[in-house]
């Protein structure tokens, strides 16, 4: 029941974040300083055409009423023309923003995966070697920038031993011999669900190198907190207890180690999301993957308005999503929270 | 003898010193009683319980000596062997049941985390047993509680869990650490008349560890008084508490307020004891004894059986 009223509330406050959120979109589109008028009409428009385009635009009505409007366009899912592709916004988004889910997913599963098992390893056998090799390696992965690591990756693993391809998100020959035909537009989830065997490793081959690039950020973040939190809880009584009974190090390790290490590694869990949605749209550039960060790259590069809003809106509202179901495991993993 | 210690010790070696926590420690439990250790906070007592069950953190060592539980010794053996001795047939009765019960668990989920992985029941076996030990310890409606956290519970109903933890393998020994400490005067009675239980209706045997003089009168039958990582006397409780021979024996129980004699001052005992990285040359106590001799500064005693029962660390009884 607790729990019940603890998610509860915890989506209340979503709703009150996304407010924020689009409150803060609709205040951005009228600070910026280039005309949305003046693009929207094009280089060569009179200024009938330009008069005319603020008042498909609606922007010669009060305020308030742009802000009731952008509201009831928000919720109906109008959102705008993109003025670089001439498309619904919220199309280009339906299109772009799987890929960069799978890449951002991919990416933080992998990342935290290793990360979270190497920080127990390192904090459970403090000061050995494993510990000293990982935390040099997660110090290397904060420092090197993302897009020389990606280049580098590309140019000896994809250019020089061609074990793996340099771009793209899967083979379109393949895809084309195989039928393959994506419905949720995660093409890793639908061809293991069409148990089309071929196209998922393609696929996989693809997501590997822009993956691990974004991965090194998470990883190395999560894997310095995890140990951090592992030798503090090393300490505790309990840990002290379940020993003198002589429980198996398994259970003692997950159970009674990394269970109680959790809360700081969850926090920093949804902090990372965040940084690899960023992360996005330096990677999606460097191997051309077919995403929401390059689609964002090149609405700014055009001054395309409702596109970089349309978009912002759909990162930052994923954002929250994610950092909501972080505070629900948190909740499940430490009942204390949810009083 | 259900342990016997001979010449035990445990050092802490740090960057620049050596701790010396246990030092030289004979001891023998019997089969049946509550072994109350005394002592001061830094006595060792408490790394002596530890050592027993070889979980002494690094950078501590058991150095020398053997603890020998029935006829293996403890010392010798490997850490797979050890934790079949370990929550089998020595179990643990911790300081603060409050930090002692992981916080994200329910506590019958802990309980059955022993009963499952320590005595290879089914779940449904488990289940029962634990009920049975938390009836046996008075824990109200187990059923309900079995289901609650850690913070959900009183110290006293946690630490009456942890009770019930530690009979679940129906151990041969328990080491009761301090168990009475962290608790409320009111709640300590009840906790150590059930430890006083365990010996006299389910025969088993319990090392009491304890600073407090009162627990000890009331509670073991036999006593062992630790100063600076030695034992410095040991006998039964009786001829302890109404004749002591060591001069810090005396001074713990004329610290002691009594409510049945008429004593004008409590005698405080002066100073502190030793850092035992610094342990003063011949007896440790020399420097706080108002009785010592040109001798006690210059040699240890040692420790000298007086009868079969009794013995004491003092160059006044050599």
């Amino acid at each position: 029941m607790r729990l019940l009223f603890y998610i509860a509330r915890r989506i209340a406050w979503l709703f009150f974040v996304i407010f924020i959120v689009v409150t803060i979109t609709f205040i951005l589109s009228h600070v910026v300083p280039s005309n949305p008028a003046l693009i929207w009409a094009g280089p060569h428009a009179t200024k009938q055409e330009i008069e005319k385009a603020i008042k498909e635009l609606g922007l010669d009505k009060p305020l308030i009423v742009q802000y009731l409007i952008y509201w009831k366009n928000f919720l109906t899912g109008n959102w705008g023309v993109s003025i670089h592709t001439r498309r619904p916004v919220i199309e280009d988004i339906k299109t772009y923003l799987p890929a960069t889910m799978e890449l951002a997913f991919f990416a933080m599963f992998v990342g935290t995966t290793l990360g979270v098992l190497l920080g127990l390893i390192s904090g459970v056998k403090y000061n050995s070697v494993i510990d000293h090799v990982c935390r040099i390696v997660s110090l290397e992965f904060i420092a090197v920038p993302m897009f020389w690591l990606g280049i580098m990756l590309q140019l000896v693993l994809a250019y020089k031993l061609h074990l793996l391809p340099l771009t793209g998100r899967y083979d379109p020959e393949l895809a084309a011999a195989t039928g393959f035909h994506t419905i949720t537009g995660f093409v890793l989830l639908d061809s293991l669900l069409e148990g089309n065997i071929p196209m998922f490793i393609d696929a996989l081959k693809h997501i590997l190198l822009p993956g691990l690039t974004l991965a090194t950020g998470p990883f190395a973040i999560v894997l310095r907190v995890t140990r951090a939190s592992v030798l503090e809880v090393l300490g505790r009584d309990y840990v002290r207890h379940a020993l003198s009974y002589g429980l198996p190090r398994k259970v003692i390790m997950f159970k009674y180690v990394l269970r109680n290490a959790l809360s700081p590694i969850l926090t920093v869990i949804g902090l990372e999301f965040g940084y690899v949605l960023s992360g996005n749209f330096v990677v999606e550039e460097v191997f051309e993957w077919p995403g929401l960060g390059r689609y964002v790259f090149e609405s700014i590069l055009n001054s395309d308005y409702p596109a970089i809003l349309g978009s912002v809106t759909v990162i930052a509202i994923i954002y929250v999503i994610v950092n909501l179901i972080v505070d629900i495991v948190y909740a499940l993993v430490n009942p204390k929270v949810r009083y | 003898m259900i342990l016997k210690i001979c010449d035990l010790r445990v050092y802490y070696f740090l960057r620049d010193k050596v701790v010396r926590a246990i030092d030289k420690i004979d001891l023998e439990v019997p089969e049946g009683v509550v072994f109350g250790i005394v002592g001061e906070s830094g006595s060792g007592k408490s790394t002596l319980a530890h050592a027993i069950i070889r979980l002494i953190p690094p950078p501590g060592r058991i150095v020398s000596g053997s603890i020998f539980f029935r006829d293996l010794d403890l010392v010798k053996l490997s850490e797979k062997e050890l934790n079949k001795i370990r929550g089998n047939r020595i179990t643990m009765i911790p300081q603060d049941p409050i930090s002692s019960f992981n916080p994200t668990v329910r506590i019958g989920d802990q309980l059955l985390d022993v009963a499952i992985h320590k005595l290879g029941l089914s779940r449904r076996e488990a289940a029962k047993i634990i009920i049975e030990k938390l009836k046996l310890v008075r824990m109200p409606s187990p059923e309900i509680n079995m289901r609650k956290y850690p913070h959900e519970l009183s110290g006293g109903m946690l630490q009456r869990a942890a009770i019930a933890m530690a009979l679940l393998p129906d151990p041969d020994l328990i080491i009761a650490d301090e168990p009475t400490t962290a608790l409320d005067v009111t709640i300590q009675a009840a906790i150590l008349k059930l430890i006083r239980d365990l010996v006299d209706d389910l025969k088993k045997t319990v090392i009491l560890i304890t600073h407090n003089m009162g627990i000890v009168a009331e509670t073991c039958d036999k006593i062992a008084v630790m100063y600076a990582g030695q034992i410095v006397e040991l006998g039964d409780v009786y001829d302890m508490l109404s004749e002591p021979l060591h001069p810090y024996t005396r001074a713990l129980i004329m610290a002691v307020p009594r409510a049945d004699r008429e004593i004008e001052r409590l005698e405080p005992l002066v100073g502190e004891p030793p850092s035992l990285s610094d342990i003063p040359r011949g007896c440790r106590f020399h420097p706080r004894c108002r009785l010592a001799k040109p001798i006690c500064k210059r040699e240890e005693p040692p420790l000298r059986y007086l009868d079969s029962k009794r013995a004491v660390r003092c160059w006044l009884y050599v």
